[in-house]
């Protein structure tokens, strides 16, 4: 009998995402991805300073506070054809960076492994055998005997009060839950040390921008860091040998414990590279812009599509017209209203009326837009930048690559293709590849800003001039759940429309003009779902992208109600 | 804070969007201690917006927490201010009632399972009375703020600012509107001009 499923909300952390499923034969048929509170962050800048916007656009959000102010600035000066001085692109570059690698850490260990590590169960290893499982992935100082005993009784102690508190919503026992406990105990231990390690990563993000969680140090026109290798207020070399020191330890966790983590556990639950493919036409941008224009960049990005990475179509510069002329959104399905004809709009042109009907499931059932990309849906996240960094031959990101798959192939005692990333695992896997790319990518930015300083150049700030009359600009970041791009019309100095287009919303989006599924919906049709009450492999298809829906929605939801809800059709 | 500061002996945090009327009435709680008041040495404010995990590093190790959020009542009436601590907050904690409780409930959780939980937490929870798009906090809500401020300054012993006879009105000022004091002073001289 086919049964209606609907898990709301989704995320562990703060955001609405709902999904419905229709799961018949063990299996989702249909699927529904809906944002549940609407965003406006548009009116709100309607006629302020377009200097000031970054300001409220890093409160859109919790998690990507960073991430939208820089995307902020940019849309700005890409307006104003404003160069940004050298030093600026590189500290904002390290920010992003190191707010990147402290991303995908907490994702992976915090927020999506407890999908396939069962907590539980780590208590029944045997410390001796994680250990030794340990030295066969990599010869991480951190896995020895002694610091697998400790985070083993820690565990068992909270566990054993009741206090199981973060653990709370996890599926123990669940059939689906296929590791053997020495597994489940030596990823436990990572998580634990996770929780130590991400905290570097933050604080290169504090160092720098001068404040956590929300920087102070952005500019349109640059960054307010004033360097003076002298003085104690600025940014000192001290400061900078702080933060090196920092990356230091990020890399030995990343390298030997994240990519491995993720290699075996992958190769363990190597069924679920069959599944979770959905949407396999790929964007993704360049990002840490190289010069004061951003016209080359460090890391590569552009559009792969289905047929594979030999037909990939690189995004070259912040003018890029390929990208800024593709995109496009669609509320045919979502609860807004467009005028004229009513079929998708460019973000210049966007339009943000909300009209709310109820869930329709062949109308409209979503507060967030669905965006195409020269009229066809397209994923975004690490697994879209890391085909196309792959497709544009960027040494760093196929070495790690290279390093995960070799790794997974032996374990599972097979050859893992490339074919493969097309799925719920992949994502894991090129969210681990990232995070690895990343802090390569923050090293090598570091070292640009200490030369450059040493070079003399003290410059972080161009002053942004304001013509009269009507400008133009987009600007855009491969954040870590994906394309993030803000879209501004600045009129006489104030801003005239103003869209945000996120990463989720690329993802979570709901059926286009076309009615065409969006990534989230088309990735479950086809998963697997044992037991509709315990929906563990919808969760771990969608928590495979990351959503953070806090982007597109936000609001408070005071009632207490059950989260999963299911019904017979 | 930056790498090697050692952690403050007690961190108030405001937390909540800005950008939905009341429901940033953490923040604005913040903001009218910055503004009215003087904190002791080792007492830190800090805005915390709607973040979560992000605010580990700051809240780890910290020996007394005060949290100021938003907060959803059945029976208290909006503008009310509720104090919680101990038992009380924990079961707060567990009824979901505050849309930044998955953040700091798997934050206070993930800081006891690495040993750094504050040793002593009070939430301060302000009933909203509007929840919209928008910068301003309801008259209601507004109030309560000052009162939230007042009384969590009255805690700390934090001495109201000589120049304002009535701390908490003046702060009250500058938050009718948000707009963070980097937005109207910008933290280079010159950077905003133009």
């Amino acid at each position: 009998m086919a049964r209606r499923l609907t898990i709301d909300p989704i995320t562990r952390i703060e955001g609405h995402l709902r999904i419905d499923c229709e799961v018949d034969g063990g299996k989702v048929t249909n699927a529904w991805s809906s944002g549940q509170m609407w965003r406006g962050i548009e009116l709100i800048l309607k006629d302020r300073d377009p200097r000031d916007a970054w300001v409220f656009t890093q409160r859109i959000c919790g998690v990507c506070t960073t991430v939208h102010a820089i995307t902020s600035v940019r849309a700005v000066e890409n307006a104003l054809d404003l160069e940004v001085p050298l030093n600026a692109q590189y500290i904002r570059n390290m920010i992003m960076c190191a707010h990147g690698v402290h991303d995908h850490i907490v994702h992976t260990y915090h927020l999506a492994a407890l999908d396939w590590v069962d907590i539980v169960s780590a208590l029944e290893g045997d410390p001796a055998g994680a250990a030794k499982l340990g030295a066969t992935l990599s010869d991480y100082r951190a896995n020895s005997i002694p610091a697998i005993t400790a985070v083993k009784e820690k565990l068992g102690s909270f566990v054993g009060t009741g206090q199981l508190g973060v653990f709370a919503s996890g599926y123990w026992g669940h059939p689906a839950m296929a590791l053997p406990p020495d597994v489940n105990l030596l990823a436990a231990t990572h998580y634990l040390q996770a929780l130590e390690v991400q905290r570097a990563a933050n604080k290169i993000v504090s160092i720098l921008g001068a404040k956590t969680p929300h920087v102070q140090n952005l500019a349109v026109g640059g960054v307010a860091n004033p360097i003076n290798p002298n003085s104690q207020s600025t940014l000192t070399l001290e400061r900078l040998f702080a933060i090196r020191a920092l990356i230091d330890q990020l890399k030995d966790f990343v390298h030997n414990a994240l990519i491995t983590d993720v290699a075996a556990i992958g190769a363990l639950y190597a069924d679920w590279t069959g599944y979770g493919a959905g949407v396999t036409d790929y964007l993704s941008v360049p990002d840490l812009p190289l010069d004061t224009k951003g016209t080359t960049f460090e890391l590569p990005g552009g559009f792969v599509p289905a047929s594979g990475i030999a037909d990939f179509q690189a995004i070259d510069s912040y003018q890029d017209a390929y990208f800024r002329d593709g995109v496009a959104e669609s509320v045919k399905h979502a609860w807004y209203d467009y005028s004229g004809p009513g079929t998708a709009l460019h973000p210049f042109d966007g339009e943000t009326a909300p009209n709310y009907t109820d869930f329709q499931d062949d109308g409209k059932y979503s507060w967030i837009k669905a965006p195409t990309f020269h009229g066809k849906r397209a994923q975004v996240g690490p697994l879209a930048n890391v085909l196309a960094m792959v497709a544009a031959g960027h040494e760093p990101t196929t070495r790690h690559l290279n390093r995960l798959v070799a790794l997974a192939s032996q374990i599972a005692g097979t050859e893992i293709p490339l074919a493969a990333l097309h799925s719920t695992i992949g994502r894991i896997a090129a969210r681990a590849v990232r995070c690895a790319v990343l802090l390569d990518s923050l090293e090598n930015q570091w070292q640009l800003l200490v030369d450059n300083i040493a070079r003399g150049d003290f410059d972080t700030f161009n002053r942004p001039v304001f013509p009269k009359g009507e400008q133009r600009g987009f600007g855009y970041h491969e954040a870590p759940r994906g394309v993030l791009s803000h879209w501004v019309v600045i009129r006489d100095g104030r801003i005239a429309n103003y869209q945000a287009v996120v990463p989720s919303t690329w993802n979570a989006g709901p059926r286009d003009d076309n009615d065409a599924l969006g990534p989230y919906e088309a990735s479950l049709v086809d998963n697997p779902v044992a037991d509709p009450d315990k929906p563990l492999e919808v969760l771990r298809t969608v928590h495979s992208f990351d959503p953070c829906i806090a982007c597109a929605i936000h609001l408070a939801d005071a009632d207490a109600r059950p989260i999963v809800q299911v019904k017979a059709l | 804070m930056s790498a090697g500061t050692t952690p403050p002996r007690v961190l108030v945090l405001g937390l909540g969007n800005v950008l939905m009327r009341d429901e940033g009435v953490g923040v604005r709680v913040i903001e009218a201690l910055e503004t009215g008041y003087r904190a002791p040495a080792g007492v830190e404010l800090l805005d915390g917006g709607t973040s979560g995990i992000d605010l580990m590093d700051t809240v780890a190790g910290c020996g007394r927490l005060i949290v100021a959020d938003a907060i959803a009542s059945a029976s208290a009436p909006p503008g009310s201010v509720l104090r919680l601590e101990g038992a009380e907050f924990r079961a707060w904690l567990r009824t979901r009632l505050s849309p930044h409780q998955f953040g700091l409930s798997d934050l206070l959780a993930l800081l006891a399972l690495s040993d750094q939980a504050p040793t002593r937490v009070t939430l301060f929870g302000i009933v909203p009375a509007e929840i919209s798009l928008g910068l301003e906090l309801s008259p209601i809500a507004a109030a309560a703020a000052r009162e939230t401020a007042a009384r969590i300054a009255a805690e700390l012993a934090a001495p109201a600012r000589a120049h304002a006879a009535d701390p908490a009105g003046a702060a009250a000022e500058s938050f009718g509107a948000w707009d963070p004091a980097w937005v109207t002073a910008p933290p280079r001289a010159g950077a905003r001009a133009g």
